[in-house]
């Protein structure tokens, strides 16, 4: 309990935040893409528009929290759009209330992000590159940042300054711990020995017609095209492997790389443009004589470098300044440059290494070209087989022949299905919807199914059963075993009610177990944990008046099996704290305290909301 | 509009129209520069000293992790000294409760809170209240809670209304009312307040039944 108790945490938003950061890294791509400008906004929030970009935005951000489990879609959606809102109206109140959170604690969190660290230590490269690679600008990235630290120190200095008194903590475990005294029979259906008359079988068989339904069935013929069977149809030859390979050489080039060593001569409040070329020209005559290292070493104002002989290590296009990655690109090797200028200063850069670009040959990779040859052909084909099974089967509405004979595959077909189940392609729900289309049952081809995105199939109707109800000369064992089945749980119930109803007149539970010849089970000191006995009595025990002067209470439980529970309740005892309880005392304040911050939390959220103008359009209805 | 017949005339009249005017033009475009001059220091000033405050509301919140009790009095002093009017007095005094309440401290929680509660921030006045009643409750204040409840003006309560209806049922529950207690849990559910033990809490007051009259 004390661990449920810590309910759904409220998110902290600097956390979610990150999460934020790795969506839009996956989707920001998209997003450029789905901009369109005169949409209505889906949601107003404090005068504040957001768009279904925004809004689908918000649930790719949410649906993160829930990966791999099974949710259902709708409710995720909606929940997404209220945590929107909340956010949104929660960071409309932090500006509007003038809090703050400094430069200075924006960027120790930042450097604490492992996104941005190599080695355990904040990487300024690395967080450049991965900005970068978002197109995202630091002043954009720190700005997030700074929005979502301040709402979480507004929800700390709510959450975190909750306490709980010993009041509450004594009232959660005199609640929690308590303990009930409980007698109970259990009354077992028993099979009725009378056989039931024909006009009572009539009688049940029609007023539980839904119970002997045959459901509505169909079967289809369809012609199917899976890019599987579109890869067998490509005509491989080594002619246009060959081409394909001389096509995407780039693909397999390894690309030359280049290692550079430099010496810089800066120019900054010391030292001015002329004076620095002057030496980087002086310097290039002087490694006639002497070695680029050791010069670096000695003289280059790149102090960092130099301690390693002005070595830079290999770069990528882009890493360096343009300037420079140019000149080392036309440098042999051991070649050094003339003073090349860049935003530093001068620099002389010496080109220390050369890994040529290698080119694998056509028979190392050969099997590989061959499988991205057929991959990008094959799916060609099937768009083009797609497009061919689309025209085809509409303009022929009345048949697949038309349509099979274009693209030279069979016809198959499904056996009788329903709504809700069908075995081979009728397994798939899709398929299924689809057949039980209006246009299908009146004996056109469907429009095609994307069953998967390299499987679609057109379907055309075999045959249709109605819904039909099952004759009661065929079912009537079935209605027989149904009569008997109720009334033995009919007449448990009523038993049971009656015991009940003596035990509240007072009479002893021993005694009216020894007259209906039950057995009395004791549960002394029964407590909200137990496990041993049917959930649905825990629950209706603790749900239970409490026994007033000495007056048991009695209730009665009929369990799905048809078992039902007369119980006794004699006494009840307040919750005290076992010992294991007072060990984990801190811990128990701690997260009762917890949960009450959570709780005045989200009021503290609704009333926010409540003062703050939040307009929801109405979704556009789905076209059909 | 006037019609001039020459340049020079012209002229003339823009000379004329400077000497009448031209002083408080100039006195004009000074005023405007000193308000954008002063207004954009005003929002440096009041930008910075929102900062500082921030700084030290988060040394603070550090502090009182630590349980550092001096230190955060220290701080929540100076926040309140210094930068009186920013909202980080009313966070600091939460805190400072808190800390108290931890430490037994009861009645100095309740000096504290009682500040807050009367805060112009709608929501940190009904946290505090809500934070009030429960240290009432602890020390068996009950009548004095009821009474703090039902002063507040129920459109101030707003969304905290589930939170004093779970308040005002424990408080009644503490004197024994029990059908009153039963009805504010009642009413706290149907505000739709969710707590963990709001169920538990009305389930343990159900009523008691009594044997069905026999059948007419």
């Amino acid at each position: 309990m004390l661990t449920t108790m810590r309910e759904k945490a409220q998110g902290t938003f600097a956390k979610g935040m990150l999460v934020a950061i790795c969506g839009t890294f996956a989707l920001w791509g998209i997003q450029n893409y789905m901009g369109g400008g005169s949409e209505p906004p889906v949601v107003s929030i404090g005068g504040k528009d957001f768009f279904q970009r925004d809004v689908n935005k918000a649930y790719e951000k949410y649906r993160q929290n829930f990966q791999g489990m099974n949710v259902d879609e709708t409710s995720l959606k909606k929940q997404a759009l209220d945590k929107l809102i909340k956010d949104e109206v929660l960071l409309q109140y932090v500006h509007a209330e003038d809090l703050a959170v400094t430069d200075a604690s924006v960027k120790t969190f930042i450097k604490t992000l492992p996104y941005f660290q190599t080695n355990g230590k904040f990487d300024d490269q690395q967080y450049k590159k991965l900005l970068s690679s978002q197109k995202m600008s630091s002043a954009q990235f720190t700005g997030e940042i700074k929005n979502a630290l301040l709402m979480e120190q507004f929800q700390h200095s709510i959450t975190e300054s909750s306490f709980a008194t010993p009041y509450d903590v004594e009232g959660f475990f005199k609640i929690h711990n308590q303990l009930r005294d409980v007698s109970y029979l259990t009354i077992t259906p028993q099979k009725p020995t009378e056989q039931p008359s024909d006009d009572e079988v009539t009688q049940y068989y029609q007023q539980h017609q839904d119970a002997y339904k045959v459901p509505e069935q169909v079967s289809v013929e369809y012609v199917e095209l899976t890019s599987d069977e579109m890869a067998k149809t490509i005509v491989v030859t080594d002619d246009k492997i060959k081409a394909f390979y001389d096509e995407q050489i780039d693909q397999y080039t390894t690309p030359e790389r280049r290692k550079i060593s430099h010496i810089l001569f800066a120019i900054n409040s010391k030292q001015d443009e002329k004076t620095a070329l002057t030496k980087a020209a002086a310097s290039q005559e002087a490694l006639k004589a002497k070695d680029f290292a050791v010069l670096a070493t000695e003289i280059s104002d790149d102090k960092k470098s130099a301690t390693e002989g002005g070595d830079l290590g290999f770069f990528n296009t882009g890493d360096l300044e343009k300037t420079i990655e140019d000149a080392a690109k036309l440098l042999k090797k051991g070649e050094v440059s003339k003073p090349i200028k860049s935003a530093f200063g001068y620099h002389l850069i010496k080109l220390t290494e050369l890994e040529a670009a290698v080119i694998k040959p056509y028979d190392s990779v050969k099997a590989d070209v061959t499988k991205a040859y057929q991959k990008i052909q094959s799916e060609d084909a099937f768009f083009k087989a797609g497009e061919t099974l689309t025209e085809v089967s509409y303009q022929n509405p009345d048949s697949l022949q038309a349509a099979a004979d274009a693209l030279k595959l069979p016809i198959k077909k499904s056996t009788l299905f329903t709504k809700d189940k069908g075995d081979g392609i009728a397994a798939d729900e899709k398929i299924r919807t689809m057949a039980f289309s209006e246009e299908v049952l009146q004996g056109n081809n469907s429009t095609p199914v994307e069953i998967s995105a390299d499987r679609i199939a057109v379907l055309h109707k075999l045959d249709h059963k109605p819904s039909t109800t099952r004759e009661l000369k065929d079912v009537k064992s079935e209605v027989i075993a149904a009569i008997f089945i109720n009334k033995a749980k009919q007449q448990a119930t009523d038993t049971a009610q009656k015991i009940k109803e003596r035990l509240l007149t007072g009479t002893n539970i021993e005694a009216i177990a020894a007259e209906n010849k039950l057995t009395v089970q004791k549960l002394p000191g029964f407590s909200r944990n137990n496990t041993t006995v049917p959930e649905l009595l825990n629950q209706a025990v603790f749900k239970a008046a409490k026994p007033l002067a000495g007056k048991a209470t009695a209730i009665l439980v009929t369990l799905p099996t048809g078992e039902n529970i007369v119980a006794s309740i004699t006494k009840v005892t307040d919750g005290v704290m076992s010992e294991d309880d007072k060990k984990k005392m801190e811990l128990a304040t701690k997260n009762i305290a917890k949960a009450i911050g959570q709780n005045e939390f989200e009021a503290v959220l609704g009333s926010l909301q409540a003062d703050t103008d939040v307009a929801i359009a109405t979704p556009k209805p789905i076209a059909p | 509009m006037e019609i001039y017949d020459t340049e020079e005339a012209q002229v003339e009249a823009l000379k004329r129209w400077w000497k009448e005017n031209g002083q408080s033009v100039v006195i004009g475009l000074g005023l405007g520069i000193a308000l954008i001059l002063g207004w954009n220091y005003w929002q440096d000033h009041k930008k910075q000293k929102i900062n500082q405050a921030s700084a030290l509301f988060e040394q603070l919140q550090k502090d009182a992790e630590a349980n550092k009790k001096d230190s955060v009095d220290k701080l929540a002093t100076q926040i309140k000294t210094q930068f009186g009017s920013t909202e980080y007095v009313g966070f600091s005094g939460l805190i400072q409760a808190k800390l108290k309440a931890q430490a037994g401290d009861l009645a100095g929680a309740k000096t504290i809170l009682q500040g807050i509660a009367s805060n112009p921030n709608k929501e940190l006045a009904n946290i505090a209240k809500l934070r009030l009643v429960r240290l009432m409750l602890a020390t068996k204040e009950y009548e004095q809670g009821l009474q703090l409840i039902n002063s507040i003006d129920p459109q101030a309560a707003s969304s905290f209304s589930g939170n004093y209806d779970e308040l005002t049922g424990d408080l009644y529950v503490a004197l024994g009312r029990v059908d009153e207690a039963r009805t504010a849990y009642e009413s706290a559910l149907r505000n739709g307040h969710q707590s963990p033990l709001l169920q538990y809490k009305i389930d343990d007051l159900a009523s008691a039944e009594s044997p069905t009259a026999p059948k007419k």
